[in-house]
């Protein structure tokens, strides 16, 4: 019970981690391999004026949320969204290049140690259902919880939701429909580094960073996405909780120094069987309403796994 | 495009031109290690230093003045191999110095044995190190002490306060969390200690909930930890976020570094870590306290100087002995190597290592207070860990 | 089909690139000895990763399957040369030759595991494959765990040996590069690349082109690996299976000119004697400038270095007889894929 509990509290944050990615994968199909350093970014950015203004962890957030969504914009205005255009590996090398000057540029200026944000609630405790928890964890998970419910609600409910999901369906018709497409891919990029910032406080205060850091989170972020169904915003958090909780009964199962191999080993494993569950989905098997307006009637054979080929 | 080590101009066959020795170390001053690299180098510099203005080192008759150079490892053991290879056969430097722990000292060692330069290390436990190359080391020395003999120190430290003899171990999947941890749930009962629960995980783990709460229900009262710093950050605010508080801990490896003060700052309070002791009546232990003192503070990274500086001293005495740059004859000098150095008196055994005792200490305030051997710095080990209360 | 009809003309463009390729192996075997053992250690290096760049562009150029996977079959091989060496005493070429088995074999399965995914799961899908690869070997008592291995020293070629070693990997693996590149089994996987279900209604069988593909490039990536391991004499699996070998073979490929028969080539020189060895003191800079040139090249130049200098080469002649060389066909309407994007909300 207590490592369900345990598993499901890291999910919270293994689903902020997430959802940035998912969104900028679901909108414009951008694979963002600096999306991990974006994490690692912000939580540097988070100390600095911790330590400039003295103020808490999650205050600080008022400022690096911003600038995040701010130097990130242009990243995407004047330089992804062109190589989207080229298939899917121009955007990946090119935000791989991003994550290496990150990396290099943050050891330059902070050095190569780990460190972590301190608050008073960092190593603090309550019990939950009889088993001590975290009081970070389960702040994680409510965050969490909220940004990504907060995300599917802006994205269903909201204008700029119904923007950014014609944008995302078919980007020429919305382009004359008086959407700017350019402007909403790279807003979406910009909330999506926004969304890392915050996972990147949540990582600070809750375990430690290190410029090096970024490429396992993107990992984890890639696992929850591929275990939350692609291209769903709501999907990201079962995807998240589901890690968390493979991770801590695996880890209790076959032992801590599996716990790595176990999340890789399942990953792999729902990947190798992911054409037959969406083709089962597509005959109506596991049938869930996606929306997929130009999927109509022009090439029914296309399955959200065949993504543009390139 | 050149920025260190051009200095030899475009001599590469390891043939130095003569007006200047050369030592060369591959260093983590960036990556996981970081902690560990300037403090080396700080040490190591040191010992050149003193040399050069005593005149430098006499080869072939005649004095000649001594350049460290340092590469960057970025902690990552591919780089040290390379590097180390760079710095032998590029910058042809006569001897090289080690790295911390033995994933980064075992491809520098077998530098030094294939290209046949001699290497003095430190700071990496010697029984991982020996095991790095079964046919025995023949141009790389270590001082350091043997993880068996660690663990002679570790329990008798637990020893000083009561506890229910119950030890939970959290130890990494490196080499030396592997061989220490198995070698602790070993020695253990023999010291009156029962292991009752031992967690594993991956380098780069984060999230040690479980464990914690594992370990807590077994009821441990001492806790030994062999990690990485930045891990062990995340361990110790769990430990405490989780209320498991134990009588004694140790965090080898982890907080034998300021960093662990710094990052964790009163949660540090009370945690212990072996390394190794200095000898205070050697001279140069002395002038290297009062020398580094103002940036280290009182803690292991000062041992951790003295360590480096030793390494140092010693292999640039053997030049001097050798009275040549000659890897064979430096090598032959260091294996008679038997003076006093700030970490005591060096002689090598057989298997080229010197092991060097073990000294435990505590974390008081921002000071390691040295609880074992005692000495006229070391004090008295505060129970329970008053961080994790 | 219509390969039949090319082949003439790819046949004499493959004989011209197999002759540079003989006449450059002649250079590098007879100057070697003469460069000194630093540089001959450094183009020792430098000769395993063009092999393992020629390699990957196979699957990743050629094919189009962008695999991050490579470190686990330059683990695989290092680790197969290594415990070959010391437990059977076998000649070093026997050793060498299982490494490349060693490699092939992981290869093929991850492909067959994995070739049913498209585009940017598969991408992930090798990651994972890395990743687990190394975390299993960090547990797997078998290899020594995190420990890992080492060769008695004796056993271990002198540079000059090894020099001529690598010198015989990369001539292999850039003439087998060629000889695909141009071949009919070449076409067909471009064919795959540029849209695989198109392909597959011509006939061809997209999974066993990409399986052919993987299974050759994980043989040499698995070869370069055993030479990478005998110039370290000892491996562990942070270091053998480290991911960042299938980072450095991505962006030599990239910088250089992906799916081009020369672009591993050059982008290896670029990036490991270019930059990596140049700025060895400064590991930081080294990865700036990298990163920095990867987004460049990317964002100027996407046929990477080859592809500019062809294009440069070819507006400067204004020729226009011989068809352009960057096979990356222009691909239309890229950005719209109504099909496939859509957000579920």
């Amino acid at each position: 019970m207590s490592v369900i509990i345990s598993g499901l509290l890291s999910g919270g944050l293994y689903a902020t981690i997430g959802l940035g990615l998912a969104l900028v994968f679901g909108v414009m199909r951008l694979v963002n391999l600096a999306h991990g350093e974006f994490i690692v970014l912000g939580a540097y950015a988070a100390s600095l004026f911790i330590t400039w203004l003295g103020v808490d962890p999650f205050v600080s957030l008022i400022i690096v949320v911003p600038l995040m969504a701010l130097v990130t914009y242009p990243l995407q205005r004047f330089l992804l969204t062109g190589l989207l255009r080229k298939g899917l590996e121009s955007p990946l090398v090119a935000t791989f290049g991003l994550s290496l000057v990150i990396t290099a540029v943050l050891t330059a200026l902070f050095g190569g140690d780990a460190r972590s944000l301190n608050a008073p609630y960092a190593s603090a405790g309550i019990d939950l259902l009889g088993t001590r928890v975290r009081v970070i964890d389960v702040v994680g998970l409510l965050i969490g919880v909220v940004l990504v419910v907060g995300t599917h609600l802006l994205m269903s409910r909201s204008r700029w939701g119904a923007a950014l999901r014609a944008a995302s369906a078919d980007p020429i018709t919305a382009g004359t429909m008086g959407i700017n497409v350019n402007v909403v891919y790279a807003l979406t990029f910009a909330a999506s580094a926004a969304i890392a910032a915050v996972g990147g406080v949540l990582v600070g205060v809750a375990y430690s960073f290190s410029p090096t850091a970024g490429s396992n989170y993107m990992l984890i972020g890639f696992t929850v996405v591929v275990l939350g169904g692609t291209g769903s915003v709501l999907g990201v958090l079962w995807g998240g909780l589901a890690l968390g909780v493979v991770q801590s009964v695996g880890s209790a199962v076959f032992g801590g120094q599996y716990r790595d191999f176990v999340i890789y080993a399942a990953f792999i494993i729902i990947l190798a069987l992911k054409p037959a569950i969406d083709t089962a989905r597509d005959r109506g098997l596991f049938a869930r309403k996606r929306y997929t307006p130009g999927a109509s009637a022009a090439t029914p054979q296309t399955t959200s796994t065949a993504v543009p080929t390139s | 495009m050149c920025l260190t080590g051009c200095a030899a101009g475009g001599s590469s066959d390891g043939s130095t031109s003569g007006d200047v020795v050369k030592l060369g170390a591959s260093l983590p001053l960036t990556g996981s290690l970081a902690s560990f690299g300037p403090v080396f180098q700080d040490g190591y510099q040191a010992a050149v230093d003193e040399v050069n203005k005593a005149g430098g080192v006499t080869v072939d008759g005649k004095k000649e003045q001594v350049q460290l150079v340092v590469l960057d490892s970025t902690s990552d053991a591919n780089t040290v191999a390379d590097q180390t290879r760079t710095l032998v056969l590029q910058d042809g430097v006569a001897g090289l110095l080690g790295s911390v722990s033995p994933a980064l000292t075992i491809p520098a060692s077998n530098t030094a044995d294939l290209e046949k330069v001699p290497l003095v290390s430190t700071l990496t436990p010697v029984g991982a190190w020996k095991a790095g190359n079964a046919n025995g080391w023949q141009y790389a020395w270590d001082l350091f002490f043997d993880e068996a003999a660690q663990i002679q120190d570790l329990f008798p430290t637990a020893d000083l306060t009561p506890t229910n003899k119950k030890v939970a171990l959290f130890t990494d999947t490196e080499e030396d969390g592997i061989a220490q941890g198995a070698l602790m749930e070993k020695e253990a009962p023999a010291a009156g200690y029962d292991v009752v629960y031992r967690a594993q995980f991956p380098v780069g783990t984060t999230d040690f909930s479980e464990y914690v709460n594992a370990a807590k229900a077994a009821g441990a009262d001492v806790v030994i930890a062999q990690m990485i710093p930045p891990d062990s950050f995340a361990l110790w605010k769990q430990m405490k976020a989780l209320a498991f508080a134990p009588k004694v801990a140790f965090c080898e490896k982890c907080a034998s570094q300021a960093a662990f003060q710094k990052q964790l700052g009163p949660l540090a309070e009370g945690t212990s870590t072996s390394l190794i002791a200095s000898d205070p009546s050697s001279p140069e232990q002395q002038a290297l306290t009062t020398r580094f003192s103002p940036k280290y503070g009182q803690t292991t990274d000062l041992n951790s100087v003295m360590a480096a500086y030793s390494a140092a001293k010693i292999l640039l005495d053997a030049i001097n002995t050798a009275g040549s740059t000659d890897g064979a004859k430096i090598n032959d000098a260091i294996s008679k190597t038997d003076s006093q150095y700030p970490i005591g008196t060096v002689k090598f055994d057989s298997t080229h290592a010197y092991a060097v005792p073990p000294a435990t200490f505590q974390w008081q305030g921002d000071k390691q207070i040295q609880i074992s051997p005692k000495s006229p710095t070391s004090g008295t080990l505060q129970a329970p860990v008053s961080g994790l209360q | 089909m219509k390969t039949a009809l090319l082949s003439s003309g790819r046949r004499a463009s493959a004989v011209r690139s197999l002759i540079l390729l003989a006449v450059l192996l002649v250079f590098l075997a007879a100057f070697g000895p003469a460069i000194g053992r630093y540089q001959m250690s450094l183009v020792t290096t430098l000769l395993a990763y063009v092999a393992a760049a020629t390699a990957w562009n196979i699957i990743g150029g050629i094919g189009g399957q962008f695999s991050l996977a490579s470190s686990a079959f330059i683990g695989v091989g290092s680790y197969v040369t290594i415990m070959m060496l010391r437990g059977t005493g076998l000649p070093l070429w026997s050793c060498l030759a299982t490494a490349a088995v060693g490699g092939a074999l992981f290869a093929a399965l991850t492909g067959v595991v994995l070739f049913r995914l498209r585009g940017f799961y598969f991408t992930i899908g090798t990651l994972a494959v890395a990743l687990a690869a190394l975390t299993w070997m960090t547990t797997f008592a078998f290899t020594g765990a995190t420990t890992g291995i080492s060769a008695p020293l004796a056993l271990i070629p002198s540079g000059a040996a090894l020099y001529q070693m690598a010198l015989v990997v990369a001539g292999v693996a850039t003439a087998v590069g060629i000889v695909v590149f141009y071949s009919p089994f070449g076409l067909r996987l471009m064919a795959v690349r540029d849209d695989e279900d198109v392909a597959d209604s011509l006939g061809i069988s997209p999974f066993r082109s990409k399986m052919v593909a993987m299974t050759l490039s994980g043989a040499f990536i698995g070869l370069a690996g055993g030479v990478f391991a005998l110039q370290k004499a000892s491996i562990e699996p942070f270091s053998a299976f480290s991911l960042d070998w299938s980072i450095t073979i991505v962006v030599m490929v990239v910088v250089g000119g992906i799916g081009t028969v020369w672009g591993p080539t050059i982008g290896a020189i670029v990036i490991y004697y270019g930059i990596t060895v140049q700025l060895q003191s400064v590991p930081a800079v080294s990865s700036v400038i990298s990163g920095i040139l990867m987004i460049l090249v990317i964002k100027f130049l996407p046929h990477g270095i080859v592809g500019g200098a062809h294009n440069a080469f070819a507006s400067l002649t204004r020729r226009r007889n011989t068809p352009p060389k960057p096979p990356l066909t222009p691909r239309e309407n890229e950005l719209v894929h109504p099909q496939t994007s859509g957000l579920e909300a």
